[in-house]
């Protein structure tokens, strides 16, 4: 099982700002990666959702890619 | 009826810390982007509230095409002025920042958000800003390069000049 790149890094809020951090958890589609695929914990999966779609109405990240 | 005003003042004098995140208008000149950045804060200072950090809006590009309905024209903007402010003010007190940022021709979206006093980046800084100091750093590396080069055509000189101390030796 793939550790929780959050609780790794020791970061206690996401924040929607930090674009190239938001983009290691999107697909080429611009979609949000299934926390299956990275091991990210149900808490952190929550707030960094939030935080992609945050981004993605201030026009930082794409809703929909290619 | 006492305690109730207790509790009212409670509320009153319980702060929170939101940010806002805004994106201006491109066709904005630069002295019109800092004015409307210091219209904002003025706002928030006028409403109470203190401001905790901020960051001067940069043109970025838009991840989509956004349209800004002013009057009866629409905008259709593809690149912004993206900055933000963190602040601290009495829950009662917000709704009047959203009313500004509404109202204001300037802005083309904004966001208003709760978050956490501490520094939530990173890296300090939003990576935009780290992309345009790469480019700067580039820039110096460039600049290392020309010193070096200026030093290319002194030693065929040095050259010749041992070369003369060996003739005349």
């Amino acid at each position: 099982m793939k550790e929780c790149y959050f609780t790794k890094n020791n970061i206690k809020y996401i924040d929607y700002k930090d674009v190239d951090l938001l983009k290691k958890f999107l697909n080429p589609h611009a979609r949000i990666m299934s926390h299956k695929r990275t091991g990210v914990s149900a808490k952190y999966q929550r707030m960094l959702a939030m935080a992609v779609k945050q981004a993605r109405f201030m026009g930082l990240l794409p809703y929909v890619s290619r | 009826m006492g305690m109730e005003k207790d509790i009212n003042k409670e509320k009153e004098d319980m702060m929170t810390v939101y940010e806002v995140s805004y994106l201006l208008l491109p066709s904005l000149a630069v002295e019109q982007v800092s004015s409307t950045v210091d219209f904002i804060t003025k706002k928030i200072k006028e409403l109470d509230g203190a401001v905790i950090s901020s960051e001067s809006p940069i043109l970025i590009d838009l991840a989509y095409p956004m349209t800004k309905v002013i009057q009866t024209n629409r905008h259709k903007c593809q690149s912004a002025y993206f900055g933000w402010v963190k602040f601290e003010m009495s829950r009662d007190s917000v709704e009047g920042v959203k009313k500004t940022l509404d109202t204001s021709d300037d802005v083309l979206r904004y966001l208003l958000v709760k978050t956490v006093r501490e520094n939530t980046l990173l890296n300090g800084k939003m990576m935009l800003r780290k992309e345009e100091s790469l480019k700067k750093e580039e820039g110096d590396t460039d600049d290392v390069v020309e010193d070096v080069v200026p030093e290319e055509p002194t030693t065929p000189e040095e050259i010749d000049k041992s070369i003369d101390d060996l003739v005349i030796n």
